[in-house]
Order: structure tokens, then C-alpha cells, then sequence
């Protein structure tokens, strides 16, 4: 019994300093073509996209730098929310990160969605303090018990540290600044048609709302210029009730708050085209191409 | 509740406190009453069902002990298992034979209406049964003499950490243990050590590997031959960590408690040939199947002929035993089909290096896992033929094969990580065979090793041991 007790001891202090190294120092190791860490040792970047995947397929990276003035960087988490990009904004603003031209990702679901980490990268590419902080908001906002608290500070990102020599490896050569260089093919019209929408929403959420807000007024405060960027959707979205209420009440707010926006519908683009999407809301490499040398014509 | 929730955490602590401040002679009444209890927490309905197949059988083994002629005891003995193994089949297999024979008059054009009933097979039938076979055999067999105490013998058949998936120990093995329970600190630990080994198994590798093989195999046709190849690679590691570390629970379990049970599995990816294999996969059913079913057939010792029959009929069982299905039964038959050429062709194999068998026995094993796993023979066989002619190398094959794992970019890490903790199964099982290490420091060292990795990368969230199902 003692040895048992013994080994769970040693067990014990082995575990929890490895979490405590963990999170406090993990975001040492991210890497360095995408996430937070190359704007932060960059500290200046004039055109600075933060959305979801949404701006990581739909935008071309190359083609911005090549076509707009300065440094351009898109900082992208899966099914980044408005609460979580207010968060990653002030984290790089903490650090003394410059931002001139700030262009933000207008996509009504995830602002119609309750507060919550989508993609466990943020806890890979951050300090504790902004570890704690994101805890604290999805604690408000969700009943949270110890699987949750096990999976945030625990177990997240595990594979990818223990992997990390090779992982970051593979994983930095898909990106560009934070866009993505892979090529990803389009879908035929047969497949798109057969995707399902994503069902309904009950309105903009409250917390995602008072996100977007305080974004705004952030940008102001700090001389920021801000943008919101509809990306195209495959036709389907555009004619799904659910999608065109919470964009209008998108629409309604930004305009609420004198922010310019750019919708799908501003750019000339065929959100017909079934090559032009990997999905109802990703872009193909095709579309990414032919989205962004419209999109860089119109941007402020 | 399984072996991995909390609610089996706290009720392992909890009995194991109040069976040390038992008495030892009083010991097995708590166990008794622990068996049913978890019993019923899987199908507290069915809990009827399995006292009555233990009241019968108990009634019959004392029968055919009392018997005064061989006569009266193969009476007793066939009284005691039929029904038994009616039941089996009625849950078991009943629908399947409705199905095959409903699909066999449509051939030959004859009126054909299956009546399939939904009949849920109870939890652990498969293995309560063959107990109780088990029990009465070694009464007839005179190995043993009839347990006098009923509820000693409930015990021994509805002994808790085995009920659900073996393994299948024997009567002369575990009734006598149930008499003297004694504090053992040295088995106590060894307990401790297989159930650290055994949650390592289960939610480190297996759990981690479920999502991905599942989603290949119900939709071969949707992935590449890479994709097949991964699939089917990792279903060899899945169920062997899956049920290997079932089983390393299930006998950590009984140590606790003071209690020996037979090693239901040894090394078994590190066969020489396939005979070997089944020496070292699923040990309780292997030799129960060889001790009942392949010797009373005459085993082989009547010539090459009958000896090949006796390989087809016991593997052919042996697959149908894992469920009602054709892929099951194929399975068996390919396994048969492996031992009966081996038989045939003199043990060519034996000619080549250790490690080349080893490789080959491999390959054969995990070939044949693929038709175990696939849903029909028809998956099975797209499997097969994806993997042959739609294997590639290339990146992008590669890239596609591996994407399922997480959906996104995490996927490699996903994968590398399962990899590298099935390595070290390997390793170790490899040093215990080739490189015996006896330091206790060694092995101390291992277990803190599969504790920090089991609350640093293990599944809580997956499914339940796979052959809880059979």
C-alpha cells in the first residue's frame, strides 16, 4: 500500500508540473507562421485580419501582400468568436502590438453562439493570465465542471507539444503569415447541394454582442481603422432565413456603431459557383484567389 | 458502469474498505453481494436471468456428482448445458438463423418471412455461459467435485470484474480462492500495477483510436487504400489494447481482493505462427474451446484428416462465438483456413528468422482483423481490394489518410502520439520477452510512466470495452 501510495505521490508532482510548465510556458513553442507569437516579435503590422477559418481559407495571403501598402498578417482560430477575438485583440495590444488597419470577421453564427473555446491553439499560443481569463469567461457563461477544467488546462494541446519537433514542422509549412498555402480543390454543385445549413439560432447572444462593441470601441481608442468582412458562403447560406436575420442584425449593430463593413454581396464574386467553395463557407483555392483581388481593391 | 467511470472508482473503493474490515470468512458474501450489484447496473432486469441459468446449473452439477452411472451423469451434464446453451442462442444467434434461412428458401425460390425478434443479448452471456459449461464439464470429467455452497458458487459465476468480458476462468481455479481470502501485499500491488497497465491500454490507445477506425470501416468507400491500410493497422493495436486491457483490469481488479486469476493474454503480437498466436490471444476462451470442443472431437490424434476438421469446426465456433455474423464467421473460417495450411505445409515457416515469423504471423492476424471488424463481407472484401490497389505514398494519399483523425490540422500530432504510445506497449513487451528486467525500480518506472500519461493524453470520453458486445 505504501509503494501504491508512493507512486501516485510521484505520479502526483510529475503531472502538475508538467501542466504548470505547460501553461505557462507552452506558447514558447508555437509556431512561427501563424497564431499570435510572429505579431508579437513582428510588434507593428499595418493590416491585421483576425476571424475564423473563414478568413484563413478565403483570403490570400500572397496576393495582399503583394497588393496592399505594408505588412499584412491573418490571425485565425477555428470558430473564433467575437468574445475570443476581443481577447486575442487586447492580448497583442498588452504586448505593445501597433495595428493600423484592423479588419475583423463578420460570420452571424458565431456571434449567435454562447460564449466558448472552439479551437484549443488560443491555450497553445497564450500566457497563463490569458489562459485564466478565457476560463473565467466560458466559466460565466457555461456551466463548466472538472472535465471541462481537465481539458483546458490539462490535456489540450498535449499531442501537438509531445509531436511538437514534427508537428510544428508539418504544420508551419501550411501557413504564410497566417494564411493558409494549401490548395484546397472545390466541391461540385452535386456536393454543396447536399450539405445540410446549420440549423437555428435564437439571435445575436448578448456576451458575443457586448464583444463586438467593446471591439469597436477598443479600435477607436487606439486609432485603429475597423473593417467587418462578410467572406462569400456558398449560395445556399444566402437564402437560409436563419443566416440573413442574424446578418441583418450584424448589420444593424455595426451600423448602430458607425462601423463600416463589407458584405459578399459588395464584391463581385459568383457565390454560384461550386469550385469556388470546399463547403458552404470555406473558400477553394480558386475562390480564395478570385475573392481577395476583388477584395483588395475595395478595401479601405 | 464500466470499469472507467468514476461511479466504478468510487465503488471499487468503497468495497474494497469494507472488504478489509470483513472478517475473512465472510469476505466472498461481500463479493457475492458486490457481483449483482454491478451486475445490475448494467441490466438490473437480466439479473433474473442469470440466477436462474446459476440456481440450474448448480442443481445439475450436483446431479451429475450424485449420479451412480455415466449414463445418468452425461444425462445431468446435457441437462445442465442445453438449456444453457439454448439461451445463448435464443439471444445470440436466433435472429441470424431466422435471417440465413430466410435468405437460403429465397433461393431456391420458396416463401420466405423472417420474423426477426428485438432480442437484446444480456451483458456477458457469452462468458456467464461458458462458465457454468466449464463448471459441469469438470464435474463429469471428475476433475472437480460440485460446489456443496450455492452461493460460493454464484460467486464464482458471477464474479464482478469478469462478468462483462471474461476472462473465462475456470471452476478449479477461482472456487477454491473464494474460501480463504487473505490480505496479499505483494498480489495487491501486482493489481495495482495490471490496472494501471490495463487503463493505459484502454484509454490511452484504444479510446484514442475508435473514432478513426470506425468512421473508415462504416465508410471504406469514401477514403483511399491508405486510409484502409491505417484502418486496419490500427484496429490490430485498438483491439488488442482494448480487450488486453480489459482483461489486465478485470484480473488487477480480482488481485485487489486477493484473488489469482489466469493471464487471458501474452504478448500475443509477438507470435511465431498462428498456433502460437491463439496460445497467446484470449487465453480462457482459447484453451476453453481446445479443452472442450477441439479435444471431445478427438483433437489430433485421428489422422490429418479428422484433425483439420477438428481446426475448421473449433475456429468456425470460435468466430461464431464473437457474434451472430457472417464476417464473424469468416473470420474464424480465415483462421482456420491459416492453421489447417500451416498443418499442411509442415510449419514452413519455422525455417525463417524469429523476427520475420513474427512480422508475417502479424500481417496474417491483421488481415484477417479486417474481416472481424467490417460490418458486412462486402466491406471486408472492399477493404481488402481498396487496400491493394489504392495504397499510395503520396503526400496527398497520406494527408487524406490521415485528416479523419481530428478534422483539421491536429490530426498528425493525433496520430503520432497514439503511435508512439502503442510503440511503447511494444517495447515493453518486447523487453519482457527478449530482455527480462527484474528490478522493481524498472518496473516502478513504467507504471509512473502510464499513470502521468494516462491523466495527461487519456480518452475519458470513449466507448465501452468492445468485448462487453459479445
Amino acid at each position: 500500500m505504501k509503494r501504491i501510495l508512493r507512486l501516485l505521490l510521484i505520479t502526483g508532482i510529475l503531472v502538475t508540473a508538467i501542466v504548470i510548465l505547460k501553461n505557462n510556458f507552452a506558447y514558447k513553442l508555437t509556431g512561427t507562421s501563424y497564431g499570435m507569437q510572429p505579431i508579437i516579435k513582428e510588434g507593428y503590422i499595418k493590416n491585421l485580419f483576425i476571424g475564423s477559418s473563414m478568413f484563413r481559407q478565403g483570403l490570400d495571403i500572397n496576393y495582399m501582400e503583394g497588393n496592399l501598402e505594408g505588412s499584412s498578417y491573418i490571425l485565425t482560430y477555428n470558430g473564433n468568436q467575437p468574445v475570443l477575438m476581443l481577447m486575442e485583440l487586447e492580448y497583442l495590444l498588452d504586448y505593445g502590438v501597433r495595428i493600423e488597419n484592423l479588419y475583423m470577421d463578420l460570420y452571424p453564427y458565431t456571434a449567435a453562439a454562447p460564449p466558448w473555446i472552439s479551437d484549443n491553439k488560443i491555450l497553445l499560443d497564450t500566457n497563463l493570465a490569458m489562459k485564466i481569463k478565457i476560463w473565467d469567461m466560458i466559466s460565466e457563461n457555461n456551466t463548466v465542471g472538472i472535465k471541462e477544467f481537465y481539458d483546458f488546462f490539462v490535456s489540450a494541446n498535449n499531442d501537438y507539444l509531445l509531436t511538437y519537433p514534427i508537428s510544428n514542422t508539418l504544420i508551419s509549412n501550411t501557413f504564410y503569415r497566417g494564411g493558409s498555402t494549401l490548395k484546397p480543390e472545390g466541391s461540385t454543385r452535386k456536393e454543396l447541394d447536399a450539405l445540410q445549413g446549420f440549423g437555428t439560432r435564437e439571435g445575436l447572444n448578448e456576451a458575443q454582442v457586448g464583444a463586438i462593441k467593446a471591439v469597436i470601441a477598443l479600435a477607436k481608442e487606439k486609432d485603429m481603422n475597423i473593417t467587418y468582412i462578410e467572406t462569400p458562403k456558398y449560395a445556399t447560406m444566402f437564402s437560409d432565413d436563419t443566416y440573413l436575420i442574424l446578418k441583418k442584425d450584424m448589420v444593424q449593430l455595426l451600423d448602430s456603431m458607425e462601423t463600416s463593413y463589407i458584405l459578399a454581396e459588395d464584391i463581385p464574386f459568383d457565390c454560384k459557383e461550386a469550385s469556388y467553395f470546399q463547403d458552404l463557407i470555406h473558400l477553394s483555392f480558386d475562390g480564395r484567389q478570385a475573392y481577395t483581388q476583388e477584395l483588395v481593391g475595395v478595401l479601405p | 458502469m464500466t470499469f472507467y467511470s468514476f461511479s466504478f472508482l468510487e465503488f471499487i473503493l468503497v468495497l474494497l474498505l469494507l472488504y478489509y474490515v470483513t472478517p475473512g470468512r465472510h469476505r466472498w458474501k461481500l463479493l457475492l453481494a458486490a457481483s449483482y450489484i454491478f451486475y445490475m447496473t448494467w441490466e438490473w432486469k437480466l439479473v433474473l436471468l442469470l440466477l436462474a441459468c446459476t440456481l440450474w446449473t448448480y442443481f445439475t452439477g450436483m446431479q451429475i456428482q450424485a449420479a451412480d452411472s455415466r449414463k445418468a451423469a452425461k444425462f445431468w451434464l446435457l441437462s445442465g448445458i442445453l438449456p444453457v446453451l439454448g439461451l445463448l442462442f435464443l439471444y445470440k444467434y436466433l435472429n441470424f438463423f431466422l435471417e440465413a434461412s430466410a435468405k437460403f428458401l429465397t433461393v431456391f425460390h420458396l416463401p420466405a418471412e423472417s420474423k426477426m425478434t428485438a432480442i437484446l443479448a444480456p451483458v456477458g452471456i457469452s462468458f456467464y455461459t461458458f462458465k457454468m459449461i466449464s463448471y459441469l464439464a469438470e464435474i463429469y470429467k471428475d476433475n472437480i467435485k460440485a460446489e456443496s455452497n450455492f452461493f460460493l458458487y454464484a460467486l464464482y459465476i458471477s464474479f464482478f470484474p469478469q462478468i462483462i468480458a471474461g476472462p473465462i476462468e475456470r471452476p478449479d481455479s477461482l472456487l477454491p480462492q473464494f474460501r480463504n481470502l487473505q490480505y496479499n501485499p505483494v498480489l495487491f500491488y501486482q493489481g495495482f500495477e495490471l490496472i494501471v497497465i490495463g487503463f493505459f491500454k484502454k484509454l490511452v490507445i484504444a479510446n484514442r483510436l475508435s473514432n478513426y477506425v470506425d468512421t473508415i470501416f462504416q465508410n471504406p468507400r469514401d477514403y483511399n487504400g491508405t486510409a484502409g491500410f491505417l484502418a486496419a493497422l490500427l484496429f490490430s493495436i485498438l483491439i488488442y489494447c482494448d480487450f488486453s486491457g480489459y482483461s489486465d483490469i478485470a484480473i488487477g481488479i480480482g488481485n485487489l481482493f486477493g484473488i489469482t486469476c489466469i493471464r487471458n493474454f501474452d504478448k500475443p503480437y509477438l507470435s511465431k505462427n498462428i498456433r502460437d498466436f491463439w496460445r497467446r490471444w484470449h487465453i480462457s476462451l482459447s484453451s476453453w474451446l481446445r479443452d472442450y470442443v477441439f479435444i471431445p472431437l478427438g483433437g489430433s490424434r485421428k489422422g490429418t484428416a479428422v484433425t483439420l476438421r477438428n481446426i475448421g469446426i473449433t475456429f468456425i465456433l470460435s468466430g461464431l462465438w464473437h457474434g451472430a455474423d457472417w464476417t464473424f464467421l469468416l473470420w474464424g473460417g480465415i483462421h482456420a483456413l491459416y492453421q489447417q495450411a500451416s498443418l499442411l505445409a509442415g510449419g514452413i515457416l519455422h525455417k525463417l528468422n524469429e523476427k520475420i515469423q513474427i512480422v508475417i504471423t502479424y500481417i496474417l492476424v491483421t488481415a484477417a482483423w479486417i474481416f472481424f471488424k467490417a460490418n458486412t463481407i462486402d466491406t471486408a472484401l472492399y477493404m481488402v481490394k481498396n487496400i491493394i490497389f489504392n495504397f499510395s505514398l503520396r503526400i496527398e494519399a497520406i494527408q487524406a489518410a490521415v485528416l479523419p483523425f481530428t478534422g483539421d490540422n491536429t490530426c498528425l500530432a493525433y496520430l503520432l502520439t497514439v503511435l508512439l504510445f502503442a510503440f511503447f506497449i511494444f517495447a515493453k513487451e518486447w523487453n519482457e520477452k527478449y530482455k527480462p528486467h527484474k528490478k522493481a525500480a524498472f518496473h516502478m518506472a513504467w507504471t509512473v510512466f502510464f499513470l502521468v500519461t494516462i491523466f495527461l493524453f487519456g480518452n475519458f470520453g470513449g466507448s465501452s470495452f468492445l468485448y462487453a458486445q459479445f
